[in-house]
């Protein structure tokens, strides 16, 4: 392999990684603050997906059902919020993870019965997918703003994260929510804002993902969701740093055995994906990052 | 308790194993003769698959309950069961056409249901070894995830490993060794086996590290290792419970060792209680009863009206929908922390209170929840 592939296997597991980051650090933020694995937060991906679908196909501009998709995931994750998960306020890990799972269930199903049990098209804006020139390296310009955007999402967070005082306040109840609410912030109102801010993230990851797809289906929201997880649990859950760079560390090994194992054995580039996230738990049982906290 | 003798802990055990035991089978086999009697075609079918469905759940809540580690994995080791039993059961003059890589002495093996079965436990605990020695040592996430790791990491393998698994075309022509009475003995052991686990020192020492594992670690419980005999067992008897089901379903492809399964079965042990063994067989049976029921309505929907689009998912969509409810009023399952036979003693013990007012309360009552939150027992 020459060192022009190398670097365009790079770009793509740079663009991959990032859409990965994104999904993470939704999921850790509501995991730092009330310790919940939200396995419904792949429906966030796909409800942004069905919101586009149902709007683009009725003549709806496609930025605009952009917008509304991202809008949806947000009430999405708020209506979650306040329905199931605010009366397990403090309830066992095992609890919360259950109950997502659960929730999770309720809401592909409403995929299936409302909309269709069968893969629908979503057409994507025709520009995604010409082809850039940079260099030695092609990319679509959808891997271009994939990369750009969720750079600038994650920056974004940053500031808001560094700046804000509700941004401090969610980091402080990341750090430690019992002593954070001494300091008079508001529970209701740091989760709540856990949830929108993830609902905001996945809908961003959640308009990249259906542009690469091009299609919804009901059971869509369980590869980002299963994604988001292991990148969070290889950085190190309850880290937010952790799960951007989990997110690279997964898409980096992905495109690895994406290079690596000849076409018959593609199907199994998962598989061993997951392999590997195991060997580094094996060795980093707190993940990668795991035991440092906020941002 | 410390101060006991070893002959009196040994004859408590013994008459702790008993009573759990005789409160699950004696049911269990009531509802064998009852469905022997009376059950006829898909309810007979419904019936032996119910006592089927309670060995793979027995299997899953005894890692699962005792360790309070979820397990996404134990679904994988029902995959392992019954491919182990399609290689030994499979008519020979068909097995070399389904698996062409079988080592011959597999190849020439044509097992009966009790052998195959045996044969599928110990290789599902070989697995569960291999498998468990590195993914005991890491902390509860960080597992929880591995088995996670495990399920689609099983299901690429019986996807794709053609030549041992078919792949997606599936494995047919096991045959139909199964009878209710076969299931029900089986139903029936691995009852017996989750009970006497469960209050064994193994199982009560993983109960110690699910209720708190450092306290566990400072009472000289060696966590990794009590949680790799749990998982080990765990495994072995998922795989059984595999080995049984194929030979009663008789055809399987790689999707049936999957989400939905996981989900059913995780569903189950969280309605009736994670901590206990009567309450994954409590829940098991909730869920078989009104999974079945809503499945006929949801498939009747669909010939109302040629080309309106059915109701799908009507089931699960309600499966999910009374965990959650459950989750949300009582997080600890319907059973909570009793076994069947304990909810029967308190329920004479405030019986007898009840006619005698003065008698002082029982103190045992008093470190449980209240019974009067019994409300939604089956």
């Amino acid at each position: 392999m020459g060192s022009s592939e190398l670097l365009q296997q790079f770009v793509n597991a740079l663009s991959l990684g990032s859409t990965y980051a994104l999904l993470a650090l939704g999921l850790a933020m509501v995991f730092s603050v009330m310790g919940l694995v939200n396995f419904a937060y792949g429906e966030l991906v796909a409800v942004t997906g069905y919101t586009m679908y149902l709007l683009v196909t009725r003549g709806v501009p496609w930025w605009i059902a952009m917008l509304c998709g991202i809008a949806a995931a947000v009430a999405l994750s708020l209506l979650m919020e306040r329905i199931a998960f605010r009366p397990l306020r403090n309830a066992s890990f095992l609890t919360l993870l259950f109950s997502s799972f659960a929730v999770s269930v309720i809401i592909q199903n409403v995929f299936r019965a409302t909309v269709s049990p069968r893969q629908k098209g979503v057409p994507s804006p025709e520009f995604l997918s010409e082809v850039v020139h940079l260099g030695p390296l092609t990319a679509s310009w959808l891997t271009v703003i994939t990369t750009a955007v969720a750079a600038a999402s994650l920056a974004t967070l940053v500031v808001f994260l560094r700046r804000s005082v509700a941004g401090v306040s969610m980091r402080a109840a990341a750090e430690d929510f019992d002593v954070t609410r001494l300091m008079g912030v508001k529970a209701n109102g740091v989760i709540a804002l856990a949830f929108a801010i993830s609902g905001l993230l996945a809908g961003i990851a959640g308009v990249l993902w259906v542009a690469r797809l091009g299609a919804v289906a009901p059971h869509m929201g369980f590869v980002p969701v299963l994604k988001a997880f292991i990148a969070t649990v290889i950085g190190g859950l309850g880290s937010l740093q952790g799960a951007v760079f989990g997110g690279f560390v997964l898409a980096f090994i992905e495109i690895t055995f994406h290079v690596i194992l000849p076409s018959s054995l593609q199907p199994m580039v998962d598989p061993f994906a997951l392999l590997i996230v195991g060997v580094i738990l094996y060795f980093k049982p707190q993940g990668l990052l795991g035991g440092s906290g906020g941002m | 308790m410390a101060s006991a003798s070893p002959k009196l802990r040994s004859s408590r055990y013994a008459r702790r194993v008993l009573v759990g035991s005789l409160a699950l089978v004696i049911p269990l086999i009531i509802a064998g003769v009852l469905a022997n009697a009376l059950a006829t075609g898909a309810t007979l079918r419904l019936c032996i698959n119910f006592f089927i469905t309670v060995v793979v759940v027995l299997g899953l809540q005894m890692f699962t309950g005792n360790s309070g580690i979820v397990s996404w994995g134990n679904v994988a080791f029902v995959g392992v069961g019954a491919y182990v039993a399609a290689y030994l059961t499979v008519p020979l003059s068909i097995k070399e056409e389904l698996f062409p890589a079988l080592p011959s002495f597999v190849m020439q093996a044509e097992l009966g249901l009790v052998p195959s079965v045996l044969v599928a436990i110990v290789a599902g605990a070989i697995v569960a070894l291999v498998i468990g020695l590195p993914i005991c040592r890491m902390k509860e996430v960080a597992m929880a995830m591995s088995t996670l790791g495990l399920l689609v990491i099983a299901h690429g393998v019986f996807s794709n490993w053609r030549s041992l698994t078919r792949g997606n075309e599936g494995v047919y022509a096991l045959p139909s060794n199964v009878t209710i009475w076969s299931a029900v003995a089986a139903a029936c052991i691995a009852a017996v086996a989750a009970v006497a686990f469960k209050h064994s020192r193994v199982g009560l020492r993983v109960q110690a590290t699910r209720e708190d594992p450092l306290a566990a670690l400072a009472s000289g419980v060696n966590v990794k290792r009590t949680r790799l005999i749990v998982w080990v067992a765990s495994g072995a008897m998922s795989a059984g419970a595999g080995a049984l089901w194929a030979q009663y379903n008789l055809a399987f492809a790689p999707s049936q060792f999957y989400w939905t399964q996981v989900f059913a079965a995780l569903a189950m042990i969280v309605i009736g209680g994670l901590a206990t063994v009567s309450g994954a067989v409590t829940g098991a049976a909730i869920i078989t009863v009104v999974y079945e029921i809503l499945r006929g309505v949801e498939e009747d929907g669909a010939f109302l009206g040629i080309g309106v689009p059915k109701v799908s998912g009507l089931a699960q969509m309600a499966l999910a929908v009374i965990t959650l409810l459950i989750l949300i009023f009582r997080p600890e399952g319907l059973l909570g922390y009793r076994e069947l036979e304990e909810w029967g003693a308190s329920w004479l013990r405030r019986l007898r209170r009840g006619r005698s007012s003065l008698s002082a309360p029982d103190p045992s009552e008093e470190a449980r929840p209240p019974a009067e939150d019994a409300g939604g027992q089956a």
